[in-house]
């Protein structure tokens, strides 16, 4: 007699260890190990956490229904009073998965609040885990005693490593560098510019275009830190200023902080910016709203550089009182060689720039006629920037020349 | 968007990766094709095959197509005598040393039921 139980019923099988397998990777995807994820940049990896979330469960759903399909006795009676505790187990886990994924998805539609949701996340996701694990335990009889038992222990230190490395040894790390409010700056458009200084004297060193994790007002360790891009220039790494526009519960409280008051910084993260097209005959930015914050880092930075190719922005706003930084934007296009497109929503009567939003026309108008070579970098409202993407891919831009970061990952 | 339809197409691949080695692991270990025998009918509608299932053996087991398919027992009474069958039924002796804990302590159940014999007699006659 062969090892083999039958392929479907074996095939079943390995799709729950891999399924299993798949959703353990999901915790470490997300403990934002930095130099594991700096070659990528983090977006793409909570971007693949997402996507992953979905597949895994769809290989975890497969692996209930060919067991459904093929041997139903194998499930033996739904009601846990009968069932054996690990198959309950097993069909709670299923059920928890669901919840996680679709709570996921569904949590803008449902307007759930975030902090709130990332809590009730990692719980459920926990707590599925947990009883899929207890699951295998009580029903895998594939492994032999010996591989069993190196997988378990392989497994255990992995599980042990990765929660003391996001729950301590992260926030240790961040709490040990506190960084002093030294400021908080008015700008337009309801944004405050938080201005950071470090009292030991400690930097940053950033590329432009890069953000950090900010915990203020909370310990490091109570892991309630919101990301935002770094705005001011990778010049001066000593003084670290992040623009912040108010848009809910925490970015509400940025304009009440005093100086004085301790805030944390994890990072830096990403790939945006300047930086990693250092070959590029010259850069277009398209900035909506506060999308404007890691645009301008680039712009202080490259000005700080002495800078001399051409460049252009693309700036659109709904009104002319609220565009953040225009004061400073015309300061920086006469130390470089920067040329401003503002476009309004909701333009003032004498108002000759453009109007509407930043789409296929505005772009051909201002643009050069070598604009396939240059390297583009987008900052907005994610319908903002698909559609300028759409449009740039329309006048002939390959799409590997065009970097777009988003503000709403979740 | 570009980094997002890239991570869609990785995760992607991902899964699809994972779900071919599952197809191929289990290839693997169905590899010299055992001959899918016709499951034999079951031998005789009696106390024993009742036992059979409400005491939950084909959650894990069948007998005649009655039961989970990934361990038929079919035949079973040609390989093994009373004692083992015994042993295996309710994960005593040999079986216990064999068997994974958990699964020798849900066999237990067994041990005291009043079919236990009948259902010792059903396994004896599957003899193909
Ligand atoms: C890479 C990146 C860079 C960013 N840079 C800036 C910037 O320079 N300036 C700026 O004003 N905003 C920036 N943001 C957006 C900023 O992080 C959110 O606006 C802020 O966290 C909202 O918090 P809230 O409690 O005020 O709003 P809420 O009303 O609680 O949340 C509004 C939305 O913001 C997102 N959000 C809330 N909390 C978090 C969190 N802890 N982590 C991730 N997302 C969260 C959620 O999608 C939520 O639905 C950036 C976001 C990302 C991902
Ligand atoms: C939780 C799963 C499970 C249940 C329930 C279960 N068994 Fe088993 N049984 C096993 C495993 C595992 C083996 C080891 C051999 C194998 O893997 O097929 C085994 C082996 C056997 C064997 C020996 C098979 C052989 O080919 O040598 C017999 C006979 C047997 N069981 C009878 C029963 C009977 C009768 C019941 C119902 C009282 C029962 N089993 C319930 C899991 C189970």
């Amino acid at each position: 007699m062969s090892a083999g139980r039958g392929f479907t019923w074996d095939f079943a099988m390995a799709l729950g260890y891999a399924g299993l397998a798949m959703l353990g990777v999901q915790f470490a995807l997300t403990a934002r190990f930095r130099r594991a994820t700096a070659p990528f940049g983090i977006d793409i990896v909570y971007y693949f956490h997402r996507y992953l979330a979905v597949f895994a469960l769809a290989i975890v759903c497969a692996h209930y229904a060919i067991v459904r399909l093929y041997g139903p006795a194998a499930l033996g009676s739904a009601d846990p009073r009968i069932a054996p505790a690990y198959m309950t187990a097993g069909r709670l886990a299923l059920l928890l998965f669901v919840a996680v994924v679709a709570l996921a998805l569904a949590r803008r539609a449902l307007r759930l609040e975030y902090e709130l949701w990332r809590v009730t996340h990692a719980f459920l996701a926990t707590a599925a885990y947990a009883l899929a694990l207890w699951h295998l335990l009580g029903a895998g009889g594939y492994l032999d005693s010996l591989w069993k038992e190196a997988l378990w222990a392989g497994y255990g230190a992995f599980w042990v490593v990765l929660i003391a490395y996001v729950r301590l040894v992260r926030p240790f790390r961040v709490a040990r560098s506190p960084w002093r409010v030294a400021a908080v700056r008015p700008e337009r458009g309801r944004v405050w510019t938080l201005v950071l200084e470090s009292p030991s004297g400690a930097r940053l060193q950033f590329a432009p275009g890069q953000f950090a994790w900010l915990s203020l007002g909370v310990s490091p360790f109570a892991m309630r830190e919101h990301p935002f891009s770094i705005a001011s220039s990778a010049a001066r790494p000593e003084r670290i200023e992040l623009s912040i526009k108010e848009l809910g519960d925490f970015t509400a409280t940025i304009k009440d902080v005093k100086p004085g008051e301790t805030a944390w910084l994890e990072g830096p993260h990403g790939t945006f910016g300047v930086d990693l097209r250092p070959q590029a005959p010259g850069y277009v930015f398209v900035a909506g709203g506060i999308g404007i914050a890691p645009i301008m880092s680039v712009l202080r930075t490259l000005a700080d550089r002495g800078e001399r190719r051409p460049l252009v922005l693309f700036y659109g706003n709904r009104v002319w009182e609220r565009v953040a930084f225009r004061e400073e934007l015309d300061s920086l296009a006469r130390r470089l060689d920067l040329r401003i497109v503002h476009a309004l929503l909701e333009p003032p009567q004498e108002w000759s720039g453009e109007r509407g939003y930043i789409g296929r026309e505005v772009l051909e108008r201002h643009l050069p006629a070598a604009r396939a070579q240059l390297e583009y970098f987008l900052c907005g409202p994610t319908p903002m920037t698909l559609a300028v993407e759409r449009a740039l891919a329309g006048l002939g831009v390959p799409a590997a020349r065009v970097h777009s970061e988003i503000f709403e990952w979740a | 968007m570009l980094r997002q339809t890239r991570a869609k197409w990785l995760a992607l691949a991902t899964a699809l990766l994972v779900a071919l080695m599952a197809a191929v692991f289990a290839a693997l270990r169905n590899a010299p094709r055992a001959p899918e025998r016709a499951p034999a009918s079951a031998p005789g509608s009696d106390a024993g095959r009742r036992a059979f299932e409400h005491l939950g053996c084909t959650m894990c087991h069948s007998i005649g197509g009655v039961g989970n398919p990934a361990s038929r027992l079919d035949g079973v009474g040609k390989r093994l005598d009373r004692g083992e069958l015994r042993a295996w039924t309710t994960g005593t002796g040999i079986a216990a040393e064999r068997l994974p804990a958990g699964i020798s302590r849900r066999k237990a159940a067994a041990r005291d039921d009043p079919q236990l014999e009948a259902l010792l007699d059903y396994l004896e006659r599957s003899k193909q």
